[in-house]
């Protein structure tokens, strides 16, 4: 049984609709495609994953080991959720997005804040970082972006890139598995599925359509397996956003408050809900702006 | 139609007085402060069952069940005596006493016997069931070694010092011939439960983690309990001269499903889960099965 379409311009927008899915499914971007579309609406999905939490550690972590001009590459930028207030506090930072969109909402805010000689926006995804040069960043960070794959060989990959373009530091984060499947994330089916397959294999299979996500999880110790196998030094490992897990949205001072406690016991460390890495690249010798602060070791 | 003849026995006589009490006149005690916290509690509880027929749910009963009765059946045998501390409504009470244990239940809420009997009925257990109201401090009352088995689900977390805790295992264990099971909040689970009782506020998570209690009273039920991380209950229970055969994860299902649309079987849970000893810390109960020296 055949579609009949009562208008031209109806059956054109279907065609273009089919041509973008097929497009995108084989050029394996449509997380992309998602992602542009739910910027446009205006939404940001990482908005209400990304704890307010980890602004600070990284702020001060940069700030202590870079100068105020140092050029950072940002992997994921969204909407500009980091990007902005490091560019605030003084950094030069490219902007990395597969979704136009969201680059055209941080081009909007960097205008209205008088910040566009520091940002710079560059439509790509991991996939393109290899024109880039090695060393040509101070730090490189990927925030709620490297864990959007497959696997953790994938992270691993990812990681080192990125300690490739970094000339000083890196930090980005991973999903914490027990955290996740212990939040009661709202968006997660609770299916026993979903859970066995959390649990058993550390990705969620692709749950919308439209974004085809895949998330990589892993417990504390793997991440800390994988900081130890890639080329980065004085590693620090933080538990972030431990008030996600335990089901209610803390104001920021408190949420940190809880974090920094809850930090210190062994035992609740595989409970936050992001595991935050910050370090040192190895890949370049010479060093970044700044090389007199290691990154003090984890206890 | 009457009830048979199945009398609950007044430990307490001033526990009498607390079931003939009106509603109104429970919640006047409760809102006014010049009632004992230990009453403020009972009376709570005795609303609490006003209100529903039981308080622990089918699911999760069966989650207790289903490591419970195997272990008695093999340290105490059928048709061994079992003292249930805090019966409730009896959603333990009567599956031990259907699978042919002599059943003593103990509670200090008598709308609670009363549902239990009731359900015993309904259950043709009647004459396995002997019921008595009373609080924990009636327990001296019995003599040593009274009973085979001494249950006691989701009492002990409401000692809320470690002097109460501990005259409390002195008396289950002087009371037990053969064994305890005995549970206990597990810590990291109730921080992670998102539990009503706890605010959405820095202090009382960090209050729960530091002292392992919450101390705000309030809303139905109790909302004062003591938690505890695997070890400590560990610890605990061989400080009290127990023999400890099996420690149990039990609950998975409100920690983890808390905001979860959909259902899922708590059952599941626990098997995906099995053997984890980093999940285990996380189901919002530690059940221990352990035997008297």
């Amino acid at each position: 049984m055949s579609i009949q379409f009562m208008s031209e311009r109806l059956k054109q927008l279907h065609c273009r609709v089919v041509e973008l899915l097929g497009w995108s499914e084989q050029a394996g971007i449509k997380q992309a495609l998602g992602y542009s579309l739910a910027y446009l609406e205006g939404r940001d999905p990482f908005q209400a994953r990304a704890p307010d939490t980890y602004l600070s550690p990284l702020l001060a972590f940069l700030t202590d080991h870079l100068d105020e001009e140092a050029r950072l590459l940002e992997v994921g930028a969204g909407t500009g959720r980091f990007t902005i207030p490091l560019a605030k506090a003084g950094f030069h930072v490219d902007a990395v997005e597969p979704a136009a969109t969201g680059l055209e909402t941080i081009a909007e805010k960097a205008r209205q804040l008088g910040l566009e000689d520091r940002i710079q926006c560059l439509c790509g995804s991991y996939d393109c970082l290899g024109d880039l040069d090695s060393g040509a960043y101070d730090g490189c960070l990927a925030l709620q972006s490297i864990m959007y794959c497959d696997d953790l060989d994938t992270v691993r990959t990812r990681v080192a890139e990125l300690s490739r373009l970094a000339r000083s530091v890196i930090a980005f984060d991973l999903v914490s598995k027990y955290g996740y499947i212990f939040a009661g994330v709202p968006d997660v089916p609770a299916t026993m599925e979903t859970i066995r397959t959390i649990y058993e294999q550390g990705t969620m299979p692709g749950k919308d359509t439209h974004r085809k996500e895949r998330l990589c999880f892993a417990t504390y110790d793997q991440v800390a397996e994988l900081v130890a196998q890639s080329p980065l030094s004085s590693p620090r490992m933080l538990p972030v956003g431990y008030d996600m897990v335990m089901g209610c949205r803390l104001p920021a001072a408190e949420a940190t408050i809880v974090d920094e406690f809850f930090r210190t016991d062994p035992n609740m460390r595989d409970l936050s809900m992001f595991f935050l890495v910050l370090a040192n690249s190895q890949s370049h010798p010479e060093g970044g702006t700044k090389r007199s602060g290691q990154v003090p070791q984890n206890s | 139609m009457g009830l048979p003849h199945l009398t609950i026995r007044f430990i307490d006589e001033s526990l009498r007085g607390l079931g003939k009490a009106s509603t109104r006149q429970l919640q006047r005690g409760i809102a006014r402060g010049n009632w004992s916290e230990e009453w403020r509690e009972i009376a709570r509880y005795e609303l609490a069952y006003r209100r529903c027929a039981t308080l622990m749910s089918e699911a999760e009963g069966d989650l207790y069940l289903r490591r419970i009765l195997p272990y008695l059946k093999s340290t105490v045998g059928a048709g061994g005596s079992v003292l249930d501390i805090g019966a409730g409504a009896g959603r333990l009470a009567i599956a031990l006493a259907r699978c042919g244990f002599e059943l003593h239940a103990i509670d200090p809420s008598p709308s609670a016997l009363c549902r239990l009997r009731k359900r015993a009925v309904r259950e043709g257990v009647e004459g396995k069931l002997h019921m008595y109201c009373g609080r924990a401090c009636d327990l001296r009352r019995f003599p040593d070694g009274a009973f085979d088995c001494c249950l006691s689900i989701q009492t002990l977390m409401y000692c809320m010092d470690a002097g109460a805790t501990r005259s409390f295992m002195t008396t289950c264990v002087r009371l037990a011939r053969k064994a305890v099971c005995i549970d206990m909040v597990s810590k990291y689970g109730a921080l992670m439960a998102g539990l009503e009782e706890i605010r959405p506020c820095a202090s009382d998570h960090l209050s729960l983690w530091r002292c392992g209690r919450i101390l705000r009273p309030g809303g139905g039920g109790s909302e004062r309990f003591q938690c505890m991380t695997t070890d400590e209950f560990r610890h605990m229970l061989a400080k009290a001269g127990l023999v400890l055969d099996c420690i149990a994860p039990v609950g998975y299902r409100q920690v983890v499903l808390k905001n979860r649309k959909g259902g899922c079987g708590c059952e599941e849970l626990e098997h995906i889960f099995e053997g984890d000893p980093r999940a285990s810390e996380l189901s919002l109960f530690i059940l221990g099965l352990c035997r008297t020296t």
